[in-house]
């Protein structure tokens, strides 16, 4: 009876493993993808959740530690594609609200007019489109123009973007160099109106920033290499230059990234950044920004502490060296271990702390933030999303140099509690 | 005394059964192939519409199949004399099953093998984690086998980094890390959907293609199966040819071109050279008839 099995089945398979006939649903497929946290919470004490930052401090540590609703919604799909030259469209619209009501309207003032019903902005961040295989010279490069979130650098737990020129722009990314990948791009930011001699009003001055980055450098066994220059300046017209009230600023931003993988069960990236003047900051120009120059230090990671175990941690270090005395260092350290119970629930812990020190006098500001949340998420991974959470939070500060608090906590106070539910999702 | 001397006794001799209590009582060598003849496996019913969940694990039955032995599921597809679409899942854990399928005619007869090919890497996208996806047509056929090969065992399947993933869905830079890889096994967890072709149910046909979201383009091809070399594809045994023009001489006679111009594609890619140019004797000879 084997062998007549056997030979029933010898036709289909020594004959030929029959290719699988792949259907295509539509004309195109779309890519949802998006971004959502939103929840609710409260304040020991009394009151609408309260989030802790330290005075001066570029980001604060987020889990639990978040008061607004914010979302983004994009949609994309590649609509044309022959022979290997392809055309792939980009879409995303970001919201945010202060998650106070059911009605917040996007009127666009973000509920500056004190008018609670309408505290919503929303944004078109994303509108480009990506042009692959375009250029016969350069196989595998992309070409691309639009509204775009270019090729941003973060820290996941404190949600600080270190390396972020995103906006209008162009560009050609994925050169393959041999031994690297090489990337050039023009974007835009403005940073306000500029004054006609210090009287009559002007228009927004209109910052343009070039980035070169130089990226895949194998340096050592799963070691990758990215290097960046970016340049920018402020863009004049003829009557702002000609303007003797009006000096722009311009500056330069230096990036040295290492990327470890394999990092005790993950991996580790280790940022150095050189700015001066006008680009002291993240990637965009500031006009009107005095002389002065930085340097940061960002070094982050995902490990693996055991069979159940991730934990994310940060330390950060930036020096701000303002000629006109205004600058400030800021030190900071978190982790954010995560314990799976099973494929869905987990606990997580995060531990954040964040000292600014002024430049000038002036007193230090430092805050310490404790969170503990119980988690159900997709999936055991430390991204594994969409993640639901009750978090209690505690973070402490002093209260006699500052009040780290967004509401509910009291001037003079050192520390504060919130509790509540959140979720987070990506997809 | 006695009792004394009987005690370290009963110590040794426990100590000595142990070891001979762990050998396994059946050989491990050779799984029990549950079934002789493929009409004898067991056929579970998939409707139309259902979607089902399996887990392939210990329990699981296995069979002999030309390929090598193998754990598998067996399907047994409705008789609706149309054609239907099963989208076969294969979700990524420790390891993974990696998928063939074997249809059956009604007679019991193989008809076509869908290899490892048919069931790309499909990254975690919307909530959806990790997996390998195939969707087959099936034309007729009456039977549906999900199994695996000791070939297929011996490879691995390399993932998006999950920390890559999120930077996608989020429009951040993913990090230049080394992507992990999963090796191929005999458990796993299958899901299984059959729809009817061409119908026209709400929320699905129509809302497909917005729900069904595909990973970047980009990243689904640097992404991909790691197998070892395969031989090189051999031309269609004649028995393949001749069910191939059968089925396009069935086509043709219920007068769907379509659906003979896909099996001409299918034969080619299978090797089977000569149904097309059956399919464009038929469309001559029609013509000039």
């Amino acid at each position: 009876m084997a062998s007549e099995s056997r030979m029933l089945m010898r036709a289909p398979m020594l004959g030929a493993a029959i290719a699988a006939t792949v259907f295509s649903s539509a004309a195109f497929a779309v890519d949802f993808h998006g971004y959502l946290r939103s929840g609710i919470g409260a304040t020991s004490g009394g009151g609408d959740q309260a989030c802790f930052q330290a005075a001066g401090a570029p980001a604060k540590y987020r889990l639990g530690n978040e008061c607004e609703t914010y979302a983004e919604v994009g949609f994309g799909a590649e609509l044309y594609n022959q022979d290997e030259r392809s055309f792939y469209l980009d879409t995303m619209i970001a919201y945010k609200s202060n998650q106070a009501n059911d009605w917040e309207a996007a009127l666009g003032d973000n509920g500056d007019d004190g008018n609670p019903y309408d505290n919503s902005v929303a944004s078109v961040r994303q509108f480009n489109v990506q042009a692959k295989n375009v250029i016969d010279a350069l196989p595998g490069a992309t070409l691309w123009a639009g509204k775009r979130y270019y090729k941003r650098h973060d820290v996941h737990i404190n949600d600080y973007y270190y390396w972020d020129l995103s906006g209008p722009g162009a560009g050609i990314e994925d050169i393959d160099l041999g031994f690297g990948k090489l990337a050039l791009a023009w974007t835009r930011n403005t940073d306000g109106t500029w004054v006609y001699d210090g009287a009559g009003t002007g228009t927004n001055v209109a910052n343009d920033t070039v980035d070169v980055r130089l990226g895949d450098l194998e340096v050592n066994k799963d070691g990758m290499l990215e290097l960046g220059f970016d340049y920018g300046s402020a863009n004049l017209s003829e009557i702002q230059r000609d303007d003797p009230g009006f000096e722009d600023q311009k500056g330069y931003l230096f990036t040295v990234e290492h990327t470890q993988g394999n990092w005790f069960g993950g991996f580790n990236k280790l940022a150095l950044q050189y700015a001066t003047d006008g680009m002291v900051g993240t990637g965009h120009n500031n006009s009107a920004a005095g002389d002065g120059d930085m340097f940061r230090l960002v070094d982050q990671g995902v490990v693996k502490l055991g069979a159940n175990t991730e934990m994310m941690y940060v330390a950060i270090y930036e020096d701000k060296d303002l000629d006109a005395g205004n600058g400030q260092t800021w030190t900071s350290f978190g982790v954010r271990p995560v314990y799976n119970w099973n494929e869905v629930m987990s606990t997580a812990l995060e531990l954040g702390y964040d000292l600014v020190e002024p430049q000038g006098d002036g007193d230090d500001a430092d805050l310490v933030k404790l969170t503990l949340a119980q988690q159900w998420s997709a999936g055991r991974s430390f991204w594994a999303r969409p993640q639901l959470r009750a978090f209690v939070t505690y973070a402490r500060w002093d209260g006699d140099v500052y009040n780290a608090a967004s509401e509910s906590i009291d001037m003079g106070e050192d520390d504060g509690l919130t509790f509540g539910f959140q979720v987070e999702a990506w997809w | 005394m006695k009792t004394l001397v009987s005690l370290p006794l009963l110590c040794i001799g426990l100590w000595l059964a142990t070891p001979v209590q762990a050998q396994p009582s059946v050989p491990s060598s050779a799984p029990a192939s549950c079934c002789q003849t493929l009409s004898t496996l067991p056929f579970r019913d998939l409707p139309v519409g259902a979607k089902l969940s399996i887990s392939i694990s210990d329990d699981t039955p296995r069979f002999r199949f030309d390929e090598g032995d193998s754990r598998f599921v067996a399907f047994r597809l409705p008789d609706a004399g149309r054609s239907f679409e099963v989208t076969l899942t294969s979700l990524v854990a420790e390891e993974v099953f990696q998928p063939r399928v074997l249809l059956l005619d009604s007679a019991m007869r193989p008809t076509r093998v869908f290899d490892a090919d048919a069931f790309p890497y499909r990254p975690a996208r919307g909530f959806a984690p990790d997996a390998l996806q195939g969707r087959l047509r099936i034309d007729g056929e009456r039977y549906l086998i999900v199994y695996t090969t000791p070939y297929q065992r011996s490879g691995a399947t390399r993932l998006e980094h999950p920390a890559k993933t999120f930077a996608r869905a989020h429009g951040n830079e993913p990090p230049s890390i080394p992507d992990p890889v999963v090796p191929h096994g005999d458990t796993g967890l299958i899901e299984i959907r059959l729809d009817a072709q061409g119908g026209f149910a709400p929320g699905q046909r129509l809302l497909q293609p917005l729900l069904a979201v595909a990973g970047t383009a980009g990243a689904e091809a640097a992404q991909g199966t790691v197998a070892p070399p395969e031989a090189a594809q051999e031309d269609a045994l004649p028995e393949t040819e001749r069910y191939f023009r059968g089925a396009i001489d069935a086509a043709l006679s219920s007068g769907d071109l379509d659906r003979a111009l896909r099996l001409a594609e299918e034969a080619r890619k299978a090797g089977a050279e000569g149904a097309r140019s059956h399919l464009l004797e038929r469309l001559q000879s029609g013509l000039e008839g």
